[in-house]
């Protein structure tokens, strides 16, 4: 088990961050964010990985964006966590990347589909 | 600190949820932003619990909390102009225990909430408290598997989210960390990160700063 590490194995660390600032100097009211799937997941991989997600949009709605994304069939949860947590829906991008990006300067988000309670 | 095993199965030694315990409760207490505290019980029959109270709470939750209780006693014809609806807002009070399984080896929140009068409330009230954005994920995820069962050192009725999808979810979150990946995850940070996913539901917010690395 664990997450598949493949964009910071693709890139070095210097690319990551020329990336990260270029997108931040480029689109200064988004985020950078990497979205990977956790190994051992049955939900299907998503097209594109790197998202510039807009810094008032909040966590909710990036997930809802993700679920579309994916074709999820009716039923299937979603699990979107970051670090060793799962960000309040209600919480805006902005907040939650200031506090979680990596030192590279992107956010990682990691989804899998797992029943919570019962 | 001690680390789990990177094969670890998602479960807590009522040691471990000591010691996770203390840590939540300490970073809790640090963050001002977090409300209400915790503080700890103790039970004559096992490990200690983790308790704590919301009266009227944080901003977001005072909406929710207050319940509109309508009394309006409409006899066969009466006349919509002289119809006197009477309403009247009252708190919600919501009891919340951190109470170690030690047949599922993971935390379980248990809860229990009332009107100012004593009364307690039925699950039907108390899903209207919980955060709209919860309910709707509760209804789709089943997350809303509440049940009313005994508090096992209170023996009486308390509600409790049902823990048997928690020590699977625990290892999701925890191993998804890169470091904890290779070298297992941190025990002292479980009940943070617990709490992150349980606190939602009943809408209790974990600030942010409290799952920064130090």
């Amino acid at each position: 088990m664990g997450k598949v590490k493949s964009f910071k194995n693709e890139f070095t660390f210097d690319e990551r961050l020329g990336e990260s600032k270029n997108i931040i100097v480029k689109y200064p009211d988004r985020v950078p964010v990497i979205i990977e799937r956790y190994s051992g997941t049955d939900l299907p991989a998503m097209e594109k990985r790197k998202f510039m997600v807009p810094r008032d949009m909040t966590i909710g709605q990036f997930i809802h964006i993700l679920s579309s994304r994916l074709e999820l069939t009716p039923g299937k949860a979603l699990f979107v966590f970051v670090k060793n947590t799962l960000p309040q829906t209600a919480s805006q991008m902005d907040s939650v990347y200031e506090s979680y990006k990596d030192d590279d300067g992107f956010l990682y988000m990691c989804y899998s589909s797992e029943k919570t309670f019962g | 600190m001690g680390c789990f095993s990177p094969s670890w199965d998602g479960t807590l030694s009522p040691k471990d949820f000591s010691v996770a315990a203390h840590v939540f409760t300490e970073r809790w207490e640090r963050n001002k932003s977090a409300s209400p505290s915790w503080f700890w019980v103790n039970s004559p029959k096992g490990p200690p619990l983790l308790a704590s109270s919301q009266h009227d709470c944080n901003e977001e939750e005072s909406c929710t909390v207050e319940e509109e209780a309508g009394s309006c006693e409409i006899d066969g014809a009466a006349d919509n102009a002289t119809l006197v609806q009477s309403k009247h807002h009252e708190a919600h009070y919501y009891d919340f225990h951190i109470v170690y399984s030690s047949s599922y080896r993971v935390p379980v929140l248990y809860f229990r909430a009332y009107c100012s009068d004593g009364r307690p409330l039925l699950l039907n009230d108390i899903e209207k408290d919980l955060p709209a954005c919860s309910s709707k994920v509760l209804l789709e995820t089943k997350w809303s598997f509440i049940t009313l069962e005994e508090h096992p050192f209170l023996n009486r009725p308390w509600y409790k989210l049902h823990p048997c999808g928690t020590s699977e979810w625990m290892k999701l979150l925890c191993l998804g960390d890169e470091v904890a990946a290779t070298n297992g995850p941190a025990i002292e940070l479980y009940l943070v990160s617990w709490f992150s996913v349980v606190g939602q539901v009943v809408g209790l917010k974990v600030p942010l700063e409290m799952v920064k690395s130090h």
